[in-house]
């Protein structure tokens, strides 16, 4: 690591914490006793919520696989807007692209809860991966993944307006409400900061769009939960062009 | 070749061209999923074509192969960051501005200002900048209007490009 001081990594391990890499998705379909072998290789370190895992300063293209918890990687566009990439948990892998390609890192990672990861340093991952093909077959259908979700997101980014990808986000993290049946609920309505960090713009403008609807009675709010009283108006806002 | 998205209003977004010694469709052999794009050719193209299996199977083989692909891919991953960052943070009249920057160069014959020799038309435009040939019109006419650039035929002359990159940067 280029400096262990600025990270929220320590290898103080909670007691009872179980050093396997069984669950992570990348090993999937590499044998057992490959897996033990690099599980002998890693380094084994805890993470508490809000700590960095690195930041996009770091520069030694450690790779990190999650074995508990989850975090988050986001890119500070400035100091006001955070725009997050993705939320990776257990089984996850992280510092995979500059270990392969030498390059500065692409994101800030911290934990959103306790974790516990585990880090092979860039050459050993390599040379692993080059000992076993699934393991490059897994790293190109992990990426192949990354790739389609961020295509999905440049055309969405490119053709909505803030407020329509905020009713958007609202619309997914909405369930069928058990007591209206023509209704969509958010039990617990995140903090208008998280659909911010989402959505690609600031809280303000997130609680104005929420605001609308508020007013237009698509939408009533009681204490945290969002109830959607009308799910086929906010579709027709998201989708209008 | 030019890889486009669709949103569902049927925009189309340009992801990247591609040109001679370059690869596609790696993403559907990998993953079994349907095409993530559709691809066009912007001139005469030759293709070479192998099946996903046998793809995968010759890069499991000789593992430089598969070792530039994930290079590759995690190129087209960080350009995609990029973007995606890029397109959170500014207006569609900001990313229409940057995209003319990108294409100006120092006019020789008059060192304080930039020109662009040959203006695509505002849907090429559009295609880049994440928006619509309207949006790309306004923007360019308020450039016009406030006098920081002049259009001569193909031409665009910038004359102040320190205003327009305060513009972008707003």
């Amino acid at each position: 690591m280029s400096d262990t001081g600025i990270t929220g990594l320590t290898e103080q391990l909670p007691p009872g914490t179980e050093k396997s890499l069984a669950d992570i998705k990348l090993l999937k379909h590499v044998d057992a006793a490959a897996v033990s072998r690099l599980e002998e290789i890693c380094t084994w370190l805890f993470c508490a919520k809000d700590g960095f895992v690195f930041d996009s300063d770091d520069d030694s293209g450690d790779v990190f696989f999650i074995v508990s918890g989850s975090v988050r990687a986001s890119d500070n566009v400035d100091s006001e807007t955070e725009v997050a990439f993705v939320d990776l948990g257990a089984g996850d892998i992280i510092g995979e692209l500059s270990a392969i390609d030498n390059g500065p890192r692409s994101a800030t990672i911290y934990a959103l809860e306790d974790c516990i990861v585990a880090m092979v340093p860039k050459d050993v991952f390599l040379s692993y991966a080059h000992d076993y093909p699934d393991v490059m077959v897994g790293l190109m259908v992990h990426f192949v993944t990354i790739i389609r979700i961020l295509n999905t997101r440049v055309v969405g980014l490119s053709s909505t307006t803030v407020v329509q990808r905020v009713y958007e986000k609202l619309l997914e993290l909405a369930d069928e409400d058990p007591v209206m049946p023509k209704r969509l609920v958010i039990e617990k309505m995140p903090k208008h900061k998280d659909i911010a960090i989402w959505t690609g713009t600031t809280p303000e403008t997130v609680a104005r769009a929420v605001g609308r609807l508020l007013e237009a009675e698509i939408a009533m709010r009681r204490f945290k939960t969002l109830h959607i009283l009308d799910p086929g108006r906010l579709k027709a806002l998201v989708d209008a062009s | 070749m030019r890889v486009v998205g669709h949103a569902k209003s049927g925009q189309e977004v340009a992801f990247v061209d591609l040109g001679e010694g370059i690869h596609f469709g790696e993403l559907s052999a990998f993953d079994n999923a349907p095409r993530s794009a559709t691809l066009y050719t912007l001139e005469d193209t030759l293709l070479a074509i192998a099946p996903g299996d046998a793809f995968i199977e010759f890069s499991r083989k000789y593992p430089t192969v598969a070792f530039r692909l994930l290079e590759h891919v995690v190129g087209t991953i960080r350009t995609l960051n990029s973007r995606v960052v890029g397109l959170s943070n500014t207006t569609e009249i900001q990313r229409v501005y940057n995209e003319i920057l990108q294409l100006a160069e120092p006019d020789p014959s008059n060192p304080s200002h930039w020109v662009v020799r040959h203006m695509p038309n505002h849907r090429e435009l559009a295609v880049w900048a994440g928006t619509v040939p309207e949006t790309v019109a306004k923007a360019i006419g308020r450039l016009l209007e406030t006098e920081v650039a002049k259009r001569e035929y193909k031409t665009l002359h910038i004359f102040d490009r320190q205003r327009l990159l305060k513009m972008i940067n707003e």
